[in-house]
């Protein structure tokens, strides 16, 4: 081996080595480590809307006179609190809701009905009605914003979503209404799913129904948010007035729901029905057995929304002796209350001497009732799992009431003679907001 | 004249500065004249010859026509005398007076015969003949090509225009009617003169080309005793001869224009010389309009000679000038056929020739096929980015951000350095972004350069490997595969996908480095003739080390970590190189221009951590990185630690790890094939050197990785490790070219062994391997789905339209763009003055701590990341947010498409009125408390806001108005003034970090962004890049025509 080639070799090896000797070295030395964007929690209490309420009743379509009856009421009165009355558009207000209670004594649309009336709201559900021969469901949408809103309209029945969709605007400040037996008739259950751009609508189904010549009541189907897991309609009976109650529900996606019967003794099997599948769309309506001062819990594995309409008889002036007329009343499923974390105050107006305040608590729990200047009214002490009756005393048509405790509430109106209303409580407070914000680049 | 034999009366005029005087009196005793004077005007007198009749005559202090008129005083004029007129380095050949003689006795009406000028030591090369000028008169255009063999081609000349008067005959009496040649033009030029002012007499004059003078040239070469050296030396007098030939000939006129052209003409003059790498006759060139005017005291004689020589009618004299195509002829062969002539110089035996011609076309075919190939890979690889580009789409991604920029954006970014992204921050410097302005100039902007760049980088990094490996080894399968090797590495193919436009322009330039480095000094392999290589000694080329410079410059702008390894490659270099040692420590120079504004600031800096920032930055998109371990890294992989498991799923058909380990598999073959180059000890530096490079390839990545890049900016940014692919491209050329180089000639070595066939086998085996996994791993990359961080085609359109347009309007509005994520709720906000995230021109270089790099370390300037209360505001559906971004000149909140819970919830706002829907998102307008539009400048007097109107970085408003308020809703910095009738507007404090002057007068105020010093260091940059750029253009420099 000659010097040179030594050299070569040398240096050659020289060479690679110190590519190996590079590589080694490089994993004694770390990599920056990355660091990303880290979020900014943001606490906001929400900008709220007026609340509006949705008008007076209106005679359906089809009036007809008579000797001794027509179909236009005659006898009829209306309480609308916590909003302005206006004759051609959204009764506004603020003070995050209202009440509108109709008493009316004769016509085609005799009963009363009462409806709490909410701020707008971007998608609810509607889960009452019927277009069937001598039902009439009436969509309002009322609109109390500054913008105007687009409505998509979805109807569902007992075999499922109608494909036919319908878009109503409503202008700033206004109100629109939509007869649903005009989207499609012949439906014995309806449901009713608003959605609605904008900052949102206020909704309500106005529900007639006549037997023949007899009223068979009239009602405001109330809305709810959105639908849930875990639901409880809070009073399926008539305090003081024989009742019969059918329970109606509909899955958007399909479902399949339990239902217990929970009275003063606690819950009690429903017996027949264990587990209800629902299919997707399709309106299911289940008898709902005698038993008073019951409220039903709904537990299902896929969102649901769930009304029960409560109907009490009166003896009828119109026609044969001992005719008998009805009247009716919706009340939603709301979701059952929350066992632990902040609790929001309900509210309600209170409609005076005919009004009857249950509670349906999950937990034994204290309810407290406060009027507007927040003396208080009542408070009772509850068991789980059973619906209480609340004693107020002593206040006025009118008043705000405040409701506080984990409870579901409704509010029934019962009237002499048979005739039956009732309303949900909605939220009194205003909720702060949770959100996490973060800086990130936006590309298409 | 009669009949009669002329007298001859021969004169020597010397300075006493010339070598060859006593070769001239020598060559002077075979001639028959019939009287010799030797005139000495300066230096000692010389002692004649035995042999030789004459006299010398002293006449100090005398022009040459002083001297010739000296000389004559002591003759009477015969009226037959003809003076033979000779310098004393110009010798006659045997015969010359004989036959000029017989020519000026035939040729009675001749005043002047002129003999051909041959070379003093090569007598059968012609120096001059004869000389013509064109119509203008400002190019002496010679007509013979200099050193051109005299074969007789020349001999039937005998009229010409004019002749060089050294070793002409000249006829007394026309000497004395002309008064002589004119002192004006300083010994160049002024036999043109003479002979047209002959012409112009009506005299004739007559070349008698088989009459050979040997004229050593001394004063054009400059080798007079006390010149300085050189032809060039010669030039700016030559030059300024031929300016005063023209003035002093043209109608008067035209004199003023001739000179303002003689001004105009430098600078064309000058990119010339430059582009021959000719700098000294770039300075003559800059002198000669300024000799000139020094001259034109004596124009006005000139003329009034040339006017009292003009009695014939000048047309016989405009046959003999050039016309513009002869001419133009001379240009092309005086100042381009030196490189024909340099050839020739080098020219190849015949069998030379025919080898040459069939590697040159085997070369040809070679290359034709790599870049079919590397087209093939770019469109297997990105078809749909062709496609998505055809359809008017651009690419954006998320490292890349979107594309879509005019070249007039571009161009304000490059010339202020100031980026928008946020509420704005300065760059260190605009070099990575002057790399997109040509991209940008294309039409359709840069939305295409960039797309066509991406798409065809395969296609020019094959390009440039071919070019690189052909400086190792000639062989053109070698080149082909180190080509298609280097087109298609993995980290480099990653690099294209996601759109680093930095890793990927400095994967492209680095071959081109190693191109002209090597062949600049001279160390590149000749083309394989015979038993050895043609040429013999490889030329070093001027022009490839200009253009080593140039692609140099462009890495360093594209890949800052690379300064370091190119400084070390290039003094190296220089240290071993010979001769060009200069020349290639040159080659750092523009990258280090490029680096300055780095260096300083890194500089001012200080801090280690500040230091490793600016120095090893990733300049253009950055982001999303994941770091690879050096074993990784070396063996080309693309993602950490493939496992065995696999390599199973990889043999049962999936994709994504069979595509990881032909990455893998590439970049083994590489090391492999770099490891038996070193092995095999062939070509020995080459193959070091190139490992070398290897390494320092690797130790960049290294460091790349082990550097934080980015910043968290508020505008979406995120600190990352830096990206490898730089430093990995450096790596793979390394080793590429090792193996490349230990290849070369490996198939002919040992031709007559026995296991020649064996060998040849293998080697045919080895190169089949190597392409198949090139194949293979090409396939399955263009196979697989594109991974999420990668760039895709998608609309130009990214916000609503309307919004575009009022962040381009002249109240330059930013928009807030709110998007919600549908898995948890989280609100995504991002502050954008432009028509989407722009990243692609690179965004401003922060430290830890937020503060942009070029500034000195400090506060935390304002960033978006201080809006996120208000973001949070907005999306809960409250009150309150409008301030906070109008104050910023946030005029539109846009909601993403999609988040129809944000809408809802602004709906409610009533800070924010919506304005309409589009499929791009929902806008919102933000008003500020007073009802008027949010901008990016305003004028605030109490309560009242007036918008100024702004462009990209300046605008202007005419104001009168007391205590007042200018706010510039820009990061605050100190680049960004304030002027009122040009005077500089204090600066006030802004609690929110923006910039804010008082204003109290009226008159025009005027808000602009200035940085002098980017400014400086960017036309610094820009001229010494542009220098290089053309002295790279292979151009020899030409080789001294007496009117180059």
């Amino acid at each position: 081996m000659n010097a040179q080639r030594i050299v070569a070799t040398v240096t050659a090896l020289a060479a690679g080595a110190l590519l190996v000797g590079t590589a080694v070295v490089g994993t004694q030395v770390g990599t920056a480590t990355t660091v990303a964007a880290e979020p900014t929690s943001v606490t906001v209490t929400p900008a709220v809307q007026p609340a509006a309420c949705t008008g007076e009743l209106t005679v359906p379509v089809g009036s007809i006179e008579g000797d001794d009856f027509s179909s236009e009421p005659t006898v009829r009165s209306r309480d609308l609190f916590g909003v302005e009355a206006v004759t051609d558009g959204a009764e506004a207000g603020d003070g995050l809701f209202g009440a509108s209670i109709e008493r009316v004594q004769d016509g085609d649309i005799a009963g009363y009905a009462a409806l709490a009336c909410g701020t707008p709201s971007t998608s609810q559900w509607l889960v009452g009605g019927s277009t069937s021969l001598g039902s009439s469901a009436r969509l309002v949408l009322a609109n109390p914003t500054q913008s105007n809103v687009e409505a998509t309209v979805t109807l569902y029945g007992g075999s499922g979503q109608i494909d036919a969709q319908t878009v109503v605007a409503v202008g700033a400040g206004g109100i629109e209404d939509l007869l649903l037996e005009a989207v499609q008739e012949g439906i014995e259950a309806t449901a009713v799913r608003v959605e609605s751009t904008g900052a949102g609508v206020v909704a309500a189904l106005q529900d007639s129904e006549l037997d023949g010549l007899q009223p068979a009541g009239t009602s405001w189907v109330a809305s709810v948010s959105d639908l849930g897991t875990s639901l409880v309609v809070p009073a399926v009976a008539a305090v003081g007035l024989e009742s019969s109650a059918v329970l109606r529900l509909v899955a958007s996606e399909g479902a399949t729901v339990s239902l217990t019967l929970a009275n003063g003794d606690g819950a009690v099997e429903w017996s027949g029905v264990a587990a209800l599948e629902l299919d997707p769309g399709v309106v299911t309506e289940v008898e709902i057995p005698e038993s008073s001062g019951s409220a039903v819990v709904i537990d299902s594995d896929a969102p649901v929304a769930a009304a029960a309409e409560i109907t009490v008889a009166r003896s009828s002036d119109i026609g044969e002796e001992g005719s008998v007329a009805h009247d009716r009343t919706w009340v939603p499923a709301e979701e059952v209350p929350a066992t632990y974390g902040e609790n929001q105050d309900d509210g309600v107006y209170w409609p005076g001497d005919e009004g009857v305040l249950l509670a349906y608590t999950a937990v034994a729990t204290t309810l407290t009732v406060l009027d507007d200047a927040g003396e208080q009214i009542a408070q009772t002490e509850t068991r789980a799992g059973v619906v209480t009756r609340i004693p107020v005393e002593g206040v006025s048509a009118g008043t705000r009431l405040t409701l506080q405790g984990r409870a579901a509430w409704s509010l029934q109106i019962v009237g002499d003679g048979g005739f039956l209303a009732s309303m949900r409580a909605l939220p009194a407070t205003v909720l702060d907001v949770d959100l996490s914000v973060v800086d990130a680049p936006y590309l298409p | 004249m009669n009949a009669a034999r002329p007298v001859v009366r021969a004169i020597v005029v010397s300075d006493g500065r010339s070598d060859h005087l006593t070769d001239v009196l020598a060559s002077l005793a075979e001639h028959e004249y019939d009287t010799l004077d030797v005139v000495v005007v300066d230096g000692d007198a010389p002692e004649l010859p035995p042999e030789l009749r004459g006299d010398v005559v002293s006449a100090p202090g005398a022009t040459y026509r002083e001297a010739v008129d000296a000389a004559l005083a002591r003759h009477p004029d015969l009226e037959r005398d003809y003076l033979w007129l000779l310098h004393d380095d110009t010798a006659p050949l045997p015969g010359a007076l004989t036959l000029l003689a017989a020519t000026a006795r035939k040729r009675r009406r001749a005043a002047i015969v002129g003999a051909a000028q041959v070379r003093w030591d090569e007598p059968s090369r012609l120096v001059g003949l004869a000389s013509t000028t064109s119509r203008v008169g400002a190019r002496r255009v010679s007509l013979v090509e200099e050193d051109d063999v005299n074969q007789g081609q020349h001999d039937s000349r005998d009229d010409v225009l004019a002749v060089s008067l050294a070793g002409a005959l000249v006829r007394r009496d026309w000497w004395k009617e002309s008064g002589g040649i004119d002192d004006a033009y300083r010994g160049f030029g002024e036999s043109l003169d003479l002979c047209r002012r002959a012409w112009r007499s009506g005299y004739d004059v007559v070349v008698v080309p088989a009459a050979r003078i040997r004229h050593a040239q001394d004063a054009l070469n400059g080798v007079r005793a006390g010149s300085s050296r050189g032809r060039a030396s010669s030039y700016a007098a030559r030059r300024t001869g031929e300016w005063y030939h023209a003035l002093a000939y043209a109608p008067a006129a035209m004199l003023p224009l001739l000179v303002l052209w003689s001004f105009l003409a430098v600078p064309a003059r000058i990119v010339l010389r430059i582009a021959q790498n000719d700098g000294r006759t770039a300075v003559s060139d800059l002198g000669v309009p300024w000799r000139l005017l020094g001259r034109l005291g004596s124009l006005r004689r000139s003329r009034s000679a040339v006017r009292r020589a003009t009695t014939a009618p000048i047309s016989i004299e405009r046959q003999l000038l050039a016309t513009p195509r002869e001419v133009l002829h001379h240009v092309r062969v005086a100042e381009l056929g030196a490189y024909d002539a340099w050839r020739e110089s080098q020219a190849p035996t015949d069998v030379e020739r025919a080898e040459l011609a069939v590697a040159a076309a085997r070369r040809r075919r070679g290359l034709a096929v790599t870049a079919f190939l590397a087209l093939v890979v770019s469109l297997a690889l990105h078809a749909d980015w062709f496609i998505g580009l055809a359809r008017g789409e651009m690419l954006s991604g998320a490292v890349l951000g979107v594309t879509d920029l005019s070249f007039a954006e571009v161009w304000s970014r490059v010339l202020t350095g100031w980026d928008e992204t946020g509420f704005g921050g300065a760059t260190l410097d605009s070099a990575y972004a002057s790399l997109m302005l040509p991209l940008a100039a294309i039409p359709g902007g840069l939305r295409i350069g960039a797309a066509l760049l991406l798409s065809l980088a395969p296609l020019i990094a094959a390009l440039g490997g071919w070019a690189a490996a052909g400086v190792v080894v000639r062989s053109t399968w070698a080149r082909g595969a180190a080509a298609l090797a280097y087109a298609v590495w993995p980290l480099f193919l990653v690099s294209v996908a996601d759109g680093r436009m930095g890793a990927v322009i400095a994967h492209l330039a680095l071959p081109w480095v190693v191109f002209g480095l090597v062949r600049g000094a001279g160390w590149h392999r000749g083309e394989p003739v015979g038993d050895g290589e043609y040429p013999r000694v490889p030329q070093a080329s001027p022009s490839a080390s200009a253009g080593a410079a140039f692609a140099g410059a462009v890495t360093v702008a594209a890949a800052p970590v690379l300064l370091a390894p190119l400084l070390i490659v290039v003094a190296v270099a220089g240290v071993l190189a010979r001769g060009t040692r200069l020349r290639t420590w040159g080659i750092a120079v523009p990258a280090l221009v490029v680096s300055g504004p780095a260096i300083l600031a890194a500089v001012e800096r200080g801090s280690g951590d500040a230091v490793a920032r600016i120095l090893a930055r990733d300049v253009g998109p950055v982001g999303g990185v994941t770091t690879l371990s050096p074993w990784t890294l070396l063996l080309g992989g693309t993602v950490d630690g493939p496992t065995s498991a696999q390599l199973g799923s990889a043999a049962g058909g999936d994709l994504g790890a069979t595509g990881v380990w032909l990455a893998f598999a590439v970049g083994a073959c590489v090391l492999l094939a770099a490891v038996a180059a070193l092995v095999s000890l062939r070509a020995g530096w080459a193959v070091r050197a190139s490992v070398a490079v290897a390494t320092l390839g690797l130790a960049a990545a290294i460091v790349s990785q082990h550097t934080p890049v980015g910043a968290v900016d508020g505008a979406g940014g995120q600190v990352t490790p830096g990206w490898a692919g730089a430093g990995s491209s450096l790596m793979a050329l390394g080793l590429i070219t090792a193996a490349a180089a230990a290849s070369s000639g490996s198939w002919r070595t040992g031709q007559r062994s026995r296991g020649l066939a064996w060998r040849r086998t293998g080697y045919a085996v080895s190169l089949g391997a190597v392409a198949a996994v090139l194949a293979g791993h090409v396939a399955v990359a263009s196979l697989l789905e594109p991974a999420a961080d990668s760039a895709t085609p998608s609309g130009t359109r990214v916000l609503p339209l309307a919004t575009a347009l009022d962040q381009q309007s002249s109240s330059r509005q930013r928009a807030l763009v709110i998007d919600e994520d549908e898995d948890d709720g989280t609100i995504s906000y991002s502050v954008l003055g432009t028509d989407g995230t722009v990243r692609v021109l690179g965004t401003a270089e922060r430290d830890a701590g937020g503060v942009t790099l070029s500034r000195a370390a400090g506060d935390a300037p304002a960033s978006p990341a201080d809006l996120a209360e208000a973001v949070g505001t907005l999306a809960g559906g409250a009150e309150g947010a409008a301030t906070a971004l109008t104050d910023w000149g946030i005029g539109i909140v846009v909601v993403a498409p999609g988040a129809d819970a944000l809408v809802s919830a602004l709906t409610q706002v009533d800070d924010v009125a919506a304005i309409g829907a589009s499929d791009y998102g929902t806008p919102f307008r933000v008003v500020r408390g007073d009802g008027t539009q949010a901008s990016r400048a305003w004028l605030e007097e109490g309560d009242a806001t007036v918008t100024v109107p702004m462009d990209a970085t300046s605008g202007t408003l005419a104001v009168d108005a007391k205590d007042a308020t200018v706010v510039l809703a820009e990061a605050a910095d100190d680049a960004w003034h304030a002027t009122l009738d040009g005077a500089e507007l204090s600066r006030v404090d802004d609690e929110e970090g923006r910039n804010a002057w008082a204003l109290d007068g009226a008159g025009t105020l005027e808000i602009r962004y200035d940085d002098p010093a980017h400014t400086a260091w960017l036309w610094a940059a820009a001229l010494v890049c542009g220098w290089v750029l053309l002295a790279s253009v292979p151009l020899h420099r030409s080789r001294g025509r007496e009117s180059a």
